[in-house]
């Protein structure tokens, strides 16, 4: 049985039968939600943008599981058996991904730029004054500009793999073969290498 | 025209190996590669130290900027109790009454998820309260710690001093064996056996759990005594932010499946 339907069994087992599904969501909402906020981020969202994102993406999960879609997992609990588990968190970053390219396009690329750029200003204003520290903000601020000037997909693979995410739900998150994700990582590493080293 | 052939293993087999995502039979090759290859280790090193800086650039641009969790938990509960109700009301109710119905309903969920939410935090931290375990240290050197014999597992917090942690978290009865009375800063790295480096980690609350936090420990334990980072480094980050610290030590998002049944302090029972 798969690791994470494993757990998901012995919980149920545990408290004497399966448990509710707000349970279960809040559950996967408490353990995805810092990673898919910061995932949000790299896109230019706000704060409050990317809340309302993430609330966007764990109602659709709930909805989606209640609908019970893709039954193709009915080995697991109530949870899974509409949703393979392999494929959870490469459906939560993909669903994340859509909202905010979708909130992205309606409000304009250039505000999402100018949000983004004053994070990094404020990041880099506040930072104190000891030439080692000065030293590290600079080369910070050139591997932060170099992902920026990066296409989006291959920005988001790299965030996505910081987030500890496995090639094949980065794949599953972006819509992308494995070999692609693997094309992106080794390039945007290699051009972060060299923005290091100068 | 000839093709220069290049000895050297690719950028992209470099990181995919690093990642553990390459073929294990094109793995095994470049391991013995990298052996006898100087330049290509080299190239190793540069590509996962610029990987290592920009983690910890994007870390600390955007840890900053996610919000507490705080009411955004309950506020998703009463949204799925909302979406759920609006599939129970029966089908005789009008269009108004039904949405009056569903905002009611939602309004008193709201409220009850935000109470449940507080309870819950309250009663299952996920990180320490900082007031109440900011975290204690003895004064020890780094050469101490390594030298003596890790016994974290053999270590049984007095009884007395178990419950005045219990009572300063406000947890009444607590169930044996659903807690771990965890140090802070482990022992292992330092920390000393007081109120102020002890809180009740519970086994249950999700995946950042106390076995996930053992599994942390021995890591830290592992990369001070080998010289990696210092014991000042470990012991800011475990007693500052233990999930940021999992998260940049094992370079995951999320807690590794077998940290889930990792196992190393006894629970309180």
């Amino acid at each position: 049985m798969h690791e994470s339907c494993s757990v998901f069994v012995d919980a149920a087992v545990e408290s004497g039968g399966p448990r509710p599904l707000e349970d279960e969501v809040t559950d996967l909402y408490l353990d995805h939600r810092g990673a898919l906020l910061r995932y949000l981020f790299s896109f230019g969202l706000s704060p409050q943008d990317g809340e309302e994102v993430v609330q966007e993406v764990f109602l659709a999960l709930f909805q989606h599981l209640r609908k019970g879609k893709a039954r193709e997992n009915l080995a697991c609990g109530n949870l899974l058996q509409n949703l393979p588990p392999q494929n959870l968190k490469g459906w939560i970053f993909r669903v994340g991904h859509n909202l905010a390219l979708k909130r992205r396009t309606q409000s304009g690329r250039e505000s999402f730029a100018a949000n983004h750029q004053t994070l990094w200003r404020n990041h880099w204003d506040t930072a104190p004054g000891p030439e080692e520290q000065a030293i590290d903000c600079q080369r910070q601020a050139r591997l932060l500009a170099a992902v920026r000037a990066m296409p989006r997909r291959d920005q988001s693979c790299l965030h996505l793999r910081a987030e500890g995410l496995r090639y094949r739900e980065i794949a599953e998150a972006l819509g992308i073969s494995l070999g692609a994700v693997a094309l992106s990582l080794g390039r945007s590493l290699a051009r972060l290498s060299r923005a290091d080293a100068r | 025209m000839t093709m220069r052939y290049d000895p050297h293993i690719p950028d992209r087999e470099l990181v995919q190996l690093a990642d553990a995502e390459l073929p294990a039979v094109r793995s095994s090759e470049a391991r013995v590669h990298l052996e006898n290859c100087v330049t290509c280790r080299a190239r190793q090193d540069e590509l996962e130290r610029a990987r290592e800086r920009f983690f910890s650039a994007r870390s600390e641009e955007f840890a900053a900027q996610v919000p507490a969790v705080d009411s955004s938990a309950a506020l998703l509960r009463a949204r799925m109790a909302g979406l759920a109700s609006e599939r129970e009301v029966p089908g005789f109710w009008s269009g108004r009454h039904r949405a009056a119905l569903a905002g009611l309903a939602a309004i008193l969920v709201l409220a009850a998820g935000v109470a449940w939410w507080m309870d819950g935090y309250r009663r299952y931290p996920l990180k320490p309260d900082a007031n109440l375990t900011p975290g204690a240290t003895l004064s020890v050197s780094r050469e101490q710690l390594c030298s003596a014999p890790e016994a974290d597992g053999l270590r049984v917090i007095p009884a007395a001093l178990a419950g005045e942690v219990f009572h300063s978290y406000g947890i009444r009865g607590p169930k044996p064996r659903n807690y771990e009375v965890d140090y802070l800063i482990t022992p292992a790295l330092g920390g000393a056996t007081d109120v102020r480096n002890l809180w009740p980690q519970p086994y249950s609350r999700g995946a950042w759990n106390a076995r996930v936090k053992d599994a942390l420990e021995d890591r830290l334990r592992t990369l001070v005594c080998r010289g990696a980072i210092d014991l000042y480094t470990a012991q800011r980050e475990i007693s500052t932010d233990w999930i940021a610290a999992y998260r940049k030590y094992f370079h995951t998002g999320t807690p590794l499946p077998e940290h889930a049944r990792f196992f190393k302090d006894r629970p309180w029972e």
